[in-house]
C-alpha cells in the first residue's frame, strides 16, 4: 500500500472516529466546568469573531480557554476523519454500482456526514466572516443609519401583552412587542414588525431585537419607547441551515430505510 | 383557581414516591410485579400532571429548567410502551430499571427543585419548545438504550435481543436528541443571529452528550468493541446524561412535602 493511501486510510479511520467523539465528550465537559466559572470570557465570542477572540480573549486568558483551542482542533481533525472516511465509501459504493440497489439506505449516512461537514464549515466561516454591530438603542421616532446605506426608524410599538392569572407576575406584561420600524432605502422604502424571535432583514443585515421598554402595556406611543437591538451580516447562515436540513433529511432517509435493525456502518474499519 | 408553586411541586414528589414504591414493589416478588407495574403507570400519570401544569402555567412561553423533573414521566411513558413488546425475565429487568431510574431523577428533582424561576419572553418560539420536548424524549430514550444494555450484561445468555432493542433505542434517542440540539440551534438564529448563544452553557454539556452517542452509534454499526464493552458505554451513557443534563437543571436544597 502506497504511503498516501495509508495515510488516507488513517485518515479515514473507524478507530479514530469513535477516538475523536469520546475526546469531544470530554473535552466539551470540561468546557461546560469553564464556561460557567468565565462566563465574561466566552460572551464576546458572538460579537467580535473568531479570529479577533482568539487573539484576545483566548490568549490572554489560557486557564479559561484550553479546553476550547482543544475544542477547534477535535473538531477539525474529526471533520478531516469525516471526508476522508465517507468520501471513500461513496466512491467504493458508487465504483461497485451496489448503490443501485436500497440507494436510500446505502446513502442516506453518506448525507449525514456531509451535512456535518457543511454544518461545521458554515459554524466557522460564520464566527470568522460575519459582521456584528451589538447594542444599538433607539428611541422612538429616532432613526439609525446602516453602514452601507439604509435608514431604520423605530415609530413605535403594537405590543401583545399577557393576560390571565397563571403567572400573576407576568399580568399586563408585554409578550410580543411587535417594534414597528420604517426602512428607507434607495430601491425600497418599507415598515416591518420586530420581535423576539422574527428578525427583520434590511440592506443585507438581519435585524434582532435586544431589548424593549417599557415591559408593561400601556396605549398608544410614548416618549418613553425604546427598543435595542444587534445588527448582524453573516452570509455563512444560509450554509449551516442547509447543513441542519441536509442532516435531517439523511437521519430521516436513514431511519426509513433501514427500520433500525439492519444497520451497517458505512465505513469499513480500515485501521 | 390558581395553585402554587409549592403545589405543583407536590405532584412531582408524590410521582417520585410512586415510582420509589414501584421499584421496591418490583423486587418483592410475583405479586408485588403487578403492582410494580400498577404504580409505574400511577407515577408516571402523576408526573405528566406535573409536566402539563408547569406547561400550562407558562404558556405560551417555555417552562425552565425541566430537564431533570419533566423527565420521569416521559422515562415512564417510553417505559411502558417498550413493556408491552417484551417477556420474561428481561421484561422484568426493563420494568426495575425504569422504576429507579424513574425514582432516583424524580427524587433528585424533588430535593433539589429549579423551579422557581419565571420563565423568560425569548422562549416563545417553536424552537424552544422543540428543544425541550426533543430533548426530554432523547434523554428517556437513551436511558432505555442504558436499560436494556444492562440487561445484556446482567444476562450474557439473552444478550442478543437486550443489546439489539438497546441499539433500537439508541437509534431512537440519537434521532430525537439531534432534533433537539437543531431545536436549539434554529432558536439561536432566530432569536440572536448566531450559531451559539455562549450565555447558556447548557448548550456545551448537550454537544457533549450528543458526540459521546456518536461515538457510541459507530461503535455499534462497527461492531469495533466487544458487546459486554459496547454494553457498558450504553450503561455510562445513563450516568453521563445525570451529571451533564439533568444536573444543570437542579436547584438549591429543599426538603420534599414541605410548605
Amino acid at each position: 500500500m502506497s504511503l498516501p493511501l495509508r495515510f488516507w486510510r488513517t485518515l479515514g479511520s473507524i478507530r479514530a472516529t469513535v477516538a475523536l467523539c469520546f475526546l469531544l465528550t470530554l473535552d466539551l465537559a470540561l468546557g461546560y466546568v469553564s464556561l460557567r466559572a468565565n462566563l465574561g470570557v466566552f460572551v464576546p465570542l458572538g460579537d467580535v469573531g473568531l479570529f479577533d477572540w482568539l487573539r484576545t480573549y483566548g490568549v490572554y486568558n489560557p486557564a479559561a480557554t484550553a479546553w476550547f483551542f482543544g475544542l477547534l482542533a477535535l473538531l477539525a481533525a474529526l471533520a478531516a476523519n469525516t471526508f476522508a472516511c465517507t468520501t471513500e465509501r461513496v466512491l467504493q459504493i458508487l465504483a461497485t454500482g451496489s448503490w443501485k440497489r436500497d440507494w436510500v439506505v446505502r446513502f442516506a449516512p453518506h448525507i449525514m456526514h456531509y451535512a456535518v461537514l457543511l454544518i461545521l464549515t458554515g459554524y466557522v466561516c460564520s464566527y470568522l466572516f460575519s459582521t456584528s454591530l451589538p447594542g444599538r438603542g433607539l428611541r422612538a421616532g429616532e432613526s439609525l443609519q446602516l453602514p452601507g446605506g439604509g435608514v431604520v426608524t423605530f415609530l413605535g410599538f403594537a405590543p401583545e401583552a399577557y393576560r390571565g392569572e397563571r403567572l400573576a407576575a407576568f399580568d399586563g406584561y408585554v409578550l410580543h412587542a411587535n417594534a414597528r420600524l420604517r426602512l428607507d432605502a434607495a430601491a425600497e422604502s418599507r415598515e416591518a414588525a420586530l420581535d423576539f424571535n422574527r428578525p427583520v432583514r434590511f440592506g443585507g443585515y438581519g435585524l434582532y431585537l435586544n431589548d424593549f421598554g417599557p415591559r408593561k402595556a400601556k396605549g398608544g406611543m410614548r416618549r418613553g419607547d425604546f427598543i435595542r437591538i444587534t445588527l448582524r451580516r453573516d452570509p455563512s447562515a444560509p450554509v449551516y441551515l442547509a447543513g441542519l436540513a441536509l442532516f435531517a433529511v439523511g437521519l430521516g432517509l436513514y431511519l426509513l430505510g433501514r427500520g433500525m435493525k439492519k444497520a451497517n456502518h458505512p465505513c469499513t474499519p480500515h485501521a | 383557581m390558581r395553585a402554587s408553586m409549592n403545589e405543583v411541586r407536590h405532584i412531582a414528589e408524590l410521582s417520585a414516591l410512586l415510582f420509589g414504591l414501584g421499584a421496591a414493589a418490583a423486587f418483592a416478588g410475583r405479586r408485588g410485579v403487578a403492582a410494580a407495574r400498577m404504580l409505574l403507570v400511577l407515577a408516571t400519570a402523576c408526573g405528566a400532571a406535573y409536566l402539563g401544569a408547569r406547561y400550562w402555567r407558562a404558556w405560551p412561553m417555555t417552562p425552565m429548567f425541566l430537564g431533570a423533573a419533566g423527565l420521569p414521566p416521559v422515562l415512564g411513558a417510553l417505559g411502558l410502551a417498550a413493556l408491552r413488546r417484551q417477556d420474561g425475565a428481561q421484561r422484568l429487568f426493563v420494568l426495575r430499571g425504569v422504576l429507579l431510574l424513574g425514582f432516583a431523577v424524580g427524587a433528585l428533582a424533588a430535593v433539589f427543585p429549579k423551579d422557581f424561576y419565571l420563565p423568560f419572553i425569548k422562549t416563545i418560539s417553536p424552537f424552544a419548545h422543540a428543544l425541550l420536548a426533543f430533548g426530554l424524549l432523547g434523554r428517556a430514550a437513551l436511558f432505555l438504550c442504558g436499560i436494556h444494555a444492562a440487561a445484556a450484561l446482567a444476562a450474557p445468555g439473552a444478550g442478543e435481543d437486550a443489546q439489539r432493542r438497546a441499539f433500537s433505542w439508541l437509534a431512537r434517542g440519537f434521532a430525537f436528541w439531534t432534533l433537539s440540539l437543531f431545536g436549539g440551534e434554529l432558536w439561536c438564529y432566530a432569536g440572536w443571529g448566531t450559531p451559539v448563544v455562549w450565555e447558556d452553557a447548557s448548550i456545551i454539556t448537550a454537544m457533549a452528550t450528543w458526540f459521546f452517542y456518536v461515538g457510541l452509534i459507530h461503535l455499534h454499526l462497527t461492531r469495533s468493541w466487544s458487546a459486554p464493552a459496547r454494553a457498558a458505554m450504553a450503561v455510562a451513557g445513563v450516568g453521563l446524561i445525570l451529571v451533564l443534563n439533568c444536573g444543570p437543571d437542579l436547584g438549591p436544597f429543599h426538603p420534599p412535602f414541605s410548605w
